[in-house]
């Protein structure tokens, strides 16, 4: 039983020496993430607008990326951007290999995201607004988007939270966030388990700080229902 | 939502202390404590790792075969114990944990003998001597790796090579790849400045992989490659030692290390 009390006490011991030592993963984590949830964002909602505008080949090539890239394992996106792509001349430095994949694989997601939300708006309010004199693109702006962004918070928020967890892949391309510190670590001391308590432990605090400021938004949005 | 996640931490730190628990040591019946040479004597089999990402030592031809140097001597081995050698390729920076947790039975592997590793396992006499070489793009035009400023130098996570450069202070960043063949091909797409890996593999990739490097400076250090087994194990660190020594004398090393190398890299 004491050899059980004495390993925990080392292992709370190496947790307390490492979890700073995360920390510039941490930062890393965070700005991939970060980057990666705003262009992507931006992304899939142009993507769905030009999906939206009825025009042939807009759609078809949105249509393509789409599939193309919800298709394929993000790690081959990202093991493509990073070692294929220098070969044809593209040599994009780490960071921004990983921000780039990233940022297009979480757009095609929240392409559809948008889409399903608009399409969920009953067809009444743009009959509505068409009746009122609007164009098609007076009603999306003022009537229909405002509407389909708050159905999407929700679906919205998921895919932020995936997107956080996989930031965790640029290790592969040899970015040195939360999983690449665990690892280098548990590789200096060959002690996985407080490594990877504290590598879960920031994923957890940042995914629980993230869902609760999308409910705080979720709920300020809601402040005009019932 | 701080007691969330208290409550959510506390939960996942239940899980992970049972890390914390000891591992029984394996008993028979009559209290003896059985080791693993025993059990590959029965089985037939003796399982090794390596990454097979480390040539000539270990690695990956066109026909999708595990081959090397490494591979050779454990086939010599595991013939001298009368068994088949398996190779199992593995993560370098989890290989030590692998062993330890019994996913394999030993590591032949290029690895070094370093005083950390020997607490956590027992490694046999070495099977070579090899160097850590920086390797610099083939423009470079500089004596030495301490005469680049804000160098960019690619290693492999978990390698010696690793620890030795975080030393250095020229240094301005440590690129960390999952494997040397990797690592090479970010200094031909000029990602890095150069790497530092063992000279003989460093070596080979200028020759047979047309890898756009120069050896620059002297090797930065030496270091003495063996096998590494369990700590639970003594007869089958002493089996092994007597076959690695037993293939030394009766030539068979001496045939691997010339087809790979034409030299004789124990007497490096």
């Amino acid at each position: 039983m004491s050899q059980f009390l004495v390993k925990i006490i080392e292992f709370i011991n190496v947790v307390v020496e490492y979890t700073p030592k995360f920390i510039p993963g941490v930062i890393i984590t965070l700005q991939l993430s970060f980057f990666s949830i705003l262009l992507g964002t931006i992304l899939g909602f142009i993507v769905t607008m030009f999906k939206m505008s009825k025009l042939k080949p807009l759609m078809k090539a949105t249509d393509m990326y789409v599939g193309l890239v919800r298709g394929t394992p993000l790690l081959l996106q990202l093991i493509f951007i990073f070692y294929a792509l220098p070969e044809i001349g593209i040599s994009l430095p780490p960071f921004s290999s990983a921000v780039i994949g990233l940022a297009f694989h979480n757009g095609a997601y929240i392409s559809e995201i948008f889409r399903g939300a608009i399409e969920s708006i009953d067809y009444g309010q743009r009959e509505a607004a068409q009746s009122l004199g609007m164009t098609k693109w007076q009603s999306m702006k003022r009537i229909i988007l405002p509407q389909a962004f708050k159905r999407s918070v929700p679906a919205l928020g998921n895919q932020f939270i995936i997107a956080v967890k996989d930031s965790s892949l640029a290790s592969v391309i040899t970015i040195t966030e939360i999983i690449m510190l665990a690892r280098q670590y548990t590789a200096a001391t060959f002690n996985p388990w407080p490594m990877l308590f504290i590598a879960g432990g920031y994923y957890l605090i940042i995914t629980t700080i993230l869902s609760k400021g999308l409910l705080i938004i979720e709920n300020r949005l809601k402040v005009y229902e019932r | 939502m701080i007691k969330k996640i208290s409550i959510l931490m506390v939960i996942m730190m239940m899980v992970f202390l049972v890390g914390c628990v000891d591992n029984g040591d394996t008993t028979t019946d009559t209290g003896v404590e059985a080791d693993t040479l025993d059990s590959i004597i029965e089985r037939g089999t003796m399982t090794f790792a390596m990454t097979g990402a480390y040539p000539p030592f270990n690695y990956i031809d066109t026909d999708g075969e595990l081959i090397g140097f490494d591979i050779d001597i454990a086939n010599a081995i595991a013939e001298k114990l009368g068994v088949e050698a398996e190779p199992v390729t593995v993560l370098w920076d989890g290989i030590i944990g692998g062993l330890t947790s019994e996913r394999f039975d030993m590591i032949i592997g290029s690895m070094a003998v370093t005083e950390d590793r020997l607490k956590q396992v027992n490694f046999t006499e070495p099977y070579y001597y090899d160097g850590a070489q920086f390797f610099g793009k083939a423009d470079l035009d500089v004596q030495d790796i301490s005469e680049i400023e804000d160098a960019v130098v690619g290693v492999v996570t978990g390698t010696t090579f690793q620890n030795f450069l975080e030393n250095m202070d020229n240094v301005k960043d440590i690129m960390q790849f999952e494997s040397d063949i990797d690592n090479m091909r970010a200094v031909q797409q000029g990602r890095t400045d150069g790497l530092v890996t063992g000279l003989l593999v460093g070596l080979n990739g200028i020759e047979n992989f047309d890898m756009p490097l120069e050896p620059i400076g002297d090797p930065l250090y030496t270091e003495a490659c063996a096998i590494a087994i369990r700590k639970e194990d003594p007869k089958l660190l002493e089996a092994v030692d007597n076959a690695l020594q037993e293939i030394i004398e009766d030539g068979t090393y001496a045939e691997i290390s010339e087809k790979w190398f034409g030299v004789n890299i124990l007497e490096n």
